[in-house]
């Protein structure tokens, strides 16, 4: 029994002693970024195992948080601590721009034109993830920020047809409202981006995105009490008025808004393209469709789109650059996006991914993107977060019954240091 | 020598908690009052701006004035739902009845709780579609009186104080009764014996004999009122609540330093409420000590 114990021990020891060399050199790389939930998390799980696998000397460690969290708190503090990630998640525009001013990002120019890499994604995708000519971030796909999403049973029980105008969708909406429905599931709670990147999407719409981007820049001479911005968070205020939404919208988060959607507590929803990604997980069953916000009687493009480039950065003080970017060429490659594209009905900056998809609001999507005659940067990702949530504040109060010229010239005063 | 050493002695046995306190507590402290006087971004070059963060603080933020407002509301709320609610509990369940210690277990379990998942439990008791408050409107006719509790301005305070207080409450319990039951029986017997009611007794005997106490507990409840912080964090929205209207100064000086990246503005902001708690509760106490009762 004793001899037993004894080759179990030495057993044991050698294993230990094999191993150790091959523990000791493995890279762990630490990787942070905001998929929680939904169809992407699952494929991002698949993703990182198969890379392991074929990797076995680099383990990934994920840091996964709320978007929310994610973009106001959480990387930052994680760089703030001296304990940046080596890759990291970014929406493209202001944020990237932020994290090369900061010094936190490492340029992927000579990396990108290794292999003709960069020629594998959509020519598109640059303009995000470029600052002053260098790219810092490996683009991943593209959001729409926000868009009208819809039960197209309940819109073919009422014979409804998607809205061409603003005048089309408020009748569309009193039409349900009649029938004894809420025209449409809102969660606004936090700093309140759902019902901001929407009322951003109406300003840019409604003064033109030139003046939009001057606005939120805060170029000299402009103002949120511009007559053209209360105007469209007027269109918002009456929507309220009339009551087509549902109560405590900013009490209510946005996962919880997509759940009473889902779970047929209101005929609309808007939010971004991401609803895609968590219906084909929490609601598989469900028959909807969606539309671009409506075209209003302004000085924009009544075509445009909000959305943004979605993607990752490596750390410029990343001890793991390579590793880090084998991971990158891996998540981005065309054999994983078309997973992704299959698995979650986004779109992909990777080119060759688009015909991969079976969700047929894939098809959606691409159609808005294409149609789309410019494309307008959400205030939070776009432009500064404190201007940003000024003017997301001024969009809560409008959604809580507050005038929107008083709500405005609130946000003028609260950035009034920055001028 | 050895009386010399007797001296010292003393001394010794406090610098280890001198050397912590030194090293984590005055040193950050001090480094943060440095950094208000810069404009940083909490990396990268520091830049002296003077008084120019105190003059925005105390001047042209209304975030913060209104973050400062709530949290007063807050620690006045919290007097009634922490400490009266504290003090009566443990006045009613100091009689030696049967069930009452298990009741005073009760009343203290939610302390035990973490606060995140006591914020998460009370965000769904006000929430406005299936919020058991609601549903309870509802349940007896009251439907019109049902609102979003945390995204009506005029409540998400008072609702965060309720949760404070079923949190805290316990707590408060538990150092009244220890007071209650430190006060000799003979005082509240001879008060019964000459006729007194119970009432009488609570407010002419037991409450001005537990006044040390008392001081503390509204010492506590003031300086937790701006050590607040995971509540409201949770409760209203990663803080804030709609528009600001349930900021309180903690988390506005995090989304400062943090969000904005406003370091020097943040460190600012942690200074004003430093002072603020660390004057007014000093000022209290010297205060409350010339008017100390002994028995």
């Amino acid at each position: 029994m004793r001899t037993i114990g004894q080759m179990l021990f030495i057993t044991c020891l050698l294993i230990l002693l094999a191993a150790g060399p091959t523990l000791a050199d493995a890279v762990v790389l630490d990787f942070a970024h905001a998929t929680t939930g939904g169809a992407w998390r699952e494929a991002l799980t698949e993703i990182i195992r198969e890379f392991e696998e074929s990797h076995p000397d680099i383990t990934i460690r994920e840091n996964a948080m709320k978007d929310e969290i994610y973009e106001t708190v959480g990387l930052v503090s994680l760089f703030h601590a001296g304990t940046p990630p080596d890759v990291y998640f970014q929406w493209g525009g202001w944020l990237v721009e932020r994290d090369v001013s900061e010094g936190w990002a490492a340029k992927l120019d000579e990396e990108l034109a290794r292999d003709s890499w960069k020629d594998s994604f959509s020519s598109a995708a640059w303009d995000d993830a470029t600052v002053g000519g260098e790219i810092y971030m490996v683009p991943h796909g593209m959001d729409i920020t926000n868009l009208v999403w819809y039960n197209a049973d309940i819109f073919a029980r009422y014979d409804l047809q998607e809205p061409e105008t603003w005048e089309e969708f408020m009748d569309l909406c009193q039409t349900l409202k009649d029938a004894g429905y809420t025209p449409i599931a809102a969660g606004n709670k936090g700093v309140g981006w759902p019902m901001g990147n929407w009322a951003g999407h109406l300003v840019s719409r409604v003064i033109g995105e030139s003046a939009y981007d001057d606005l939120l820049k805060l170029e000299e001479g402009t103002s949120f009490s511009d007559p053209g911005v209360v105007e469209a968070l007027g269109l918002l205020a009456d929507m309220v008025d009339r009551g087509f939404f549902n109560i405590g919208v900013n009490v209510i988060d946005a996962s919880e808004a997509r759940m009473s959607f889902f779970m047929e507590q209101a005929v609309m929803h808007p939010i971004g393209s991401w609803l895609v990604s968590s219906a084909r997980r929490d609601a598989p069953e469900l028959n909807y469709a969606g539309f671009d916000t409506p075209a209003i009687d302004g000085q924009g493009d009544q075509s445009s789109m909000i959305g943004l480039t979605v993607g990752y950065m490596i750390a410029a003080d990343s001890p793991h650059f390579d590793e880090a970017a084998k991971f990158l060429r891996h998540l981005t490659s065309v054999e994983m996006q078309r997973y992704r594209v299959e698995h979650t009905g986004e779109i992909s900056a990777v080119r060759g991914t688009g015909d991969a998809a079976v969700d047929p609001r894939f098809e959606l999507l691409v159609d808005i993107t294409e149609a789309a005659g410019t494309t307008v940067a959400p205030p939070d990702t776009g432009y500064e977060l404190e201007v940003a949530y000024a003017f997301y504040d001024a969009a809560a109060k409008v959604m809580d019954g507050i005038d929107p010229a008083q709500a405005l010239q609130e946000a003028d005063e609260a950035i009034a240091h920055l001028r | 020598m050895q009386r010399g050493i007797d001296r010292y002695t003393p001394y010794l046995f406090v610098l280890p908690a001198l050397v912590v306190f030194v090293l984590f507590v005055l040193y950050p402290a001090l480094d943060n009052f440095r950094y208000s006087f810069f404009d940083w971004r909490g990396f990268g070059p520091m830049e002296w701006v003077g008084w120019a963060n105190y003059e925005r603080a105390l001047g042209s933020d209304g975030i913060f004035h209104l973050a400062f407002r709530n949290n007063i509301l807050y620690f006045l709320g919290t007097i009634g739902s922490e400490v009266a609610f504290g003090l009566m509990i443990a006045f009613l369940l100091s009689k030696p009845l049967p069930l009452f210690s298990g009741l005073r277990v009760l009343f203290f379990t939610p302390m035990v709780l973490s606060m995140t998942i006591i914020g998460i439990l009370w965000s769904y008791i006000y929430h406005p579609q299936i919020g058991l408050i609601n549903s309870l409107l509802a349940a007896v006719g009251q439907q019109d009186a049902a609102r979003a509790w945390l995204g009506d301005p005029q409540t998400i305070i008072a609702a965060v104080v309720i949760t404070s207080g079923w949190t805290y409450g316990g707590f408060f319990m538990l150092l009244f009764y220890a007071g209650i039951k430190r006060i000799p029986a003979a005082l509240a017997e001879a008060a019964r014996l000459d006729g007194a009611s119970e009432w009488k007794i609570f407010t002419l005997v037991t409450f001005p004999l537990l006044r040390p106490i008392l001081v503390i507990a509204l010492l506590l409840c003031w300086t937790g009122s701006f050590k607040a912080f995971n509540l409201f964090w949770v409760m209203t929205g990663e803080g804030g609540g709609p528009y600001h209207s349930g900021e309180i100064v903690a988390t506005w000086i995090m989304k400062q330093a943090f969000q904005f990246s406003r370091m020097g503005y943040g460190a600012a902001l942690a200074v004003i409420m430093t002072i603020v708690v660390v004057v007014s509760s000093t000022a209290y106490l010297l205060y409350s000590n010339r008017q100390r009762l002994e028995y």
